[in-house]
């Protein structure tokens, strides 16, 4: 194993870390506002990526970013009704019932996508192909830096948002208290329902830029779904930077461990991750002491 | 007060009510021995034994999910433990089979005390999780260790391998009616537990865990027994889906086979044995014997799950409650969150 093999395996760990932080911290976004886990989070990133892909840019010969837009706002679209229907109609109910509300909806999503789409993987070569960048005699997939550079700059972006503006600061708030912001005049239903769309949207864009480095099939959203999971629990439910830590460091681990290990066994890195995390460190990397949220 | 029916508030009076419930069970024991006499082709057998297999990890994981409201998402990674575990020992390893029962079971047990104890070290639900992330390593495991396990082909028992109990060759036949056994225990034991001092702290845990630890309950301990029973019920049907199918596949245990388990658990209403098993029994029966609704039963089952939490979120388990009130003298309303409420004299 030489060293450029040694960095192009760090630099597509480091992409994939993004990607898992995305997803995390989407997760980690609806469980602090909505207090819900959300099981549906994988399936709505594969919807958005088929939607993109086969459908608008293969099918309706759309250019790939108009492609790209149009599914993070049908995204959108799918998230606000779904909270604005389902989860203000379980507004009262114990969260056990809006867990299992978004497993039903991930059980729809999956198998809408398998019916319309059927089983068989599709390939998406990407946004910049199969291009490779050489820096210093060590090549590169320019995708990967791609998707390295646009989740650092999502991350950054969302950061911004919720230090310097209004919209944040509600958000903020709503973390704190859903009853508290209620009080304070804060139309919560309609800004949930904006924090599950935009949870959703970030799901939808590390959709885009996971499907060029595996492939595209309907158990996408089971795999990356984990993944997601493993960040959140490995940085400590509840805590936004560790979901950002813990994406990069599944992201990592994971490319390590198909090194060590062999690749059959490279959705089942961040599973283990999970049980060891759980085991030795219940709370997290950065996580609160007390974590509950009812 | 013997002659009538219906008591003052409009309800069935105890003496219709035991005789109502009598004959029903009457009825229902008739047609559980008969089946097999009626049923002549194997296949169709088999489904109504899968759909019993079914009842009984939907029974244990509404003791988890529905009783003591935790979110279990392994339903079937603790039924395929024990079913390969079955399989390995007396397949692989030439094992006896009672023993091999024995220890299958315990290795559920175990595995759902260990992942609830594990989980519930803080409060969260992190079992959704744990669940869901050891599911995957099992099915990676089961699909990639091909020696072991005989990856996607999967491990078959041959017919000479198939265990004779007290000198009775373990059919099909016969393993119906082992199950029907299995089931009627499993779900008189769960009514037991249900109403006992163990299962009253596992509703007091899912209500209010805070009041539940004032009270002085043990809530890790509930939380632990309640994974405890939940993975010891699926094992038991793991158990008997191997003496039923004599096939084992990795296929059989994914994710959405527990999402399945979820869906019956939810639409026979969360906490409601009675709906676990007519839920359980819907969801396997329906999709074999209306094959127009077969290639989109997922769906089906993903609305079914929305719909019945939004408009009855007691479920179907309510039908028997329902009935009775249609006998009744006055009407109760029937609030839309499926409770009745029957009306004060006026």
């Amino acid at each position: 194993m030489d060293s450029s093999y040694a960095v192009q395996v760090l630099v597509a760990s480091l992409a994939f870390g993004g990607i898992y932080s995305l997803v995390g911290l989407g997760i980690v976004f609806i469980w602090r506002t909505v207090g819900v886990l959300n099981f549906a989070h994988g399936h709505l990133l594969t919807l958005g990526v088929y939607l993109a892909v086969v459908w608008l840019y293969q099918r309706w010969g759309w250019p790939i970013w108009a492609g790209t837009m149009g599914a993070l706002l049908v995204l959108a679209l799918i998230g606000i009704a779904f909270s604005r229907t389902v989860f203000e109609r379980l507004r009262n109910q114990p969260m056990l019932s809006k867990v299992v509300a978004t497993m039903g909806l991930g059980l729809i999503i999956v198998n809408t996508i398998l019916l319309v789409f059927g089983a068989s993987p599709r390939a998406f070569t990407g946004f910049l192909g199969r291009r490779m960048l050489w820096v210093g005699g060590i090549g590169v997939l320019a995708e990967h830096l791609l998707a390295l550079g646009v989740t650092v700059f999502v991350l950054l972006v969302m950061g911004l948002v919720f230090r310097y503006t209004m919209v944040g600061k509600v958000i903020r708030a709503l973390a704190y208290s859903r009853e508290v912001g209620g009080l304070m005049g804060i139309p919560v239903p309609r800004y949930l329902a904006g924090a599950f769309a935009g949870a959703v949207v970030l799901a939808g864009v590390a959709g885009m830029f996971i499907v060029p480095i595996t492939f595209l099939d309907f158990t996408l959203g089971d795999a990356v779904g984990y993944k997601g999971f493993a960040a959140v629990v490995v940085g400590g439910l509840g805590s936004i930077p560790g979901a950002i830590l813990g994406g990069y460091l599944v992201g990592l681990l994971e490319g390590i461990g198909v090194l060590v290990v062999g690749s059959h066994y490279r959705d089942a890195i961040a599973a283990a991750l999970i049980v060891v995390v759980l085991l030795l460190r219940p709370r997290g990397l950065l996580g609160e002491r007390e974590v509950e949220r009812l | 007060m013997i002659g009538r029916t219906t008591n003052r508030s409009g309800q069935l009076g105890p003496l219709v009510k035991a005789a109502f419930v009598l004959l029903t069970l009457g009825a229902l024991l008739v047609a559980l021995v008969g089946v097999p006499r009626w049923v002549k082709v194997d296949y169709y057998l088999r489904i109504i034994v899968y759909a019993m297999l079914n009842s009984i990890a939907a029974l244990g994981l509404n003791f988890a999910v529905g009783v003591a409201g935790q979110i279990n998402l392994g339903q079937s990674l603790f039924a395929g433990v024990s079913a390969y575990a079955l399989a390995i020992l007396t397949q692989r390893l030439g094992a006896p089979w009672i023993p091999s029962v024995a220890a299958a079971l315990v290795l559920a047990g175990v595995l759902g005390a260990g992942l609830g104890w594990m989980s519930n070290r803080l409060r969260g639900p992190y079992l959704a999780v744990t669940t869901l992330a050891t599911a995957l390593i099992f099915y990676m495991v089961v699909s990639h260790e091909v020696w072991l396990t005989g990856g996607p082909m999967g491990i078959r028992v041959p017919r000479a391998n198939v265990p004779r109990l007290f000198g009775i060759l373990v059919d099909l036949r016969v393993v119906y009616y082992l199950v029907v056994g299995a089931l009627l225990i499993l779900f008189v034991l769960g009514r037991v537990i249900y109403r006992s001092k163990v299962g009253r702290s596992f509703r007091a845990v899912r209500d209010d865990e805070m009041v539940a630890g004032l009270m002085g309950i043990n809530t890790l301990q509930a939380k632990v027994w309640a994974c405890t029973i939940c993975s010891v019920y699926a094992g038991v049907a793991g158990v008997l889906y191997v003496l039923t199918y004599r096939f084992l596949a990795p296929v059989e245990f994914t994710a959405l086979q527990s999402f399945r388990y979820l869906a019956m658990v939810t639409i026979g209403g969360l906490g409601n044995l009675v709906g676990s098993v007519l839920g359980a029994f819907a969801v396997t029966l329906i999709p074999e014997f209306l094959r127009v609704v077969q290639g989109y039963w997922d769906i089906i089952l993903g609305v079914s799950i929305l719909l019945v939490l939004l408009v009855f979120p007691k479920g179907l388990g309510f039908l028997p409650d329902y009935m009775a009130q249609l006998m009744a003298k006055r009407k109760a309303e029937v609030r839309w969150t499926g409770e009745f409420h029957v009306p004060k004299s006026p």
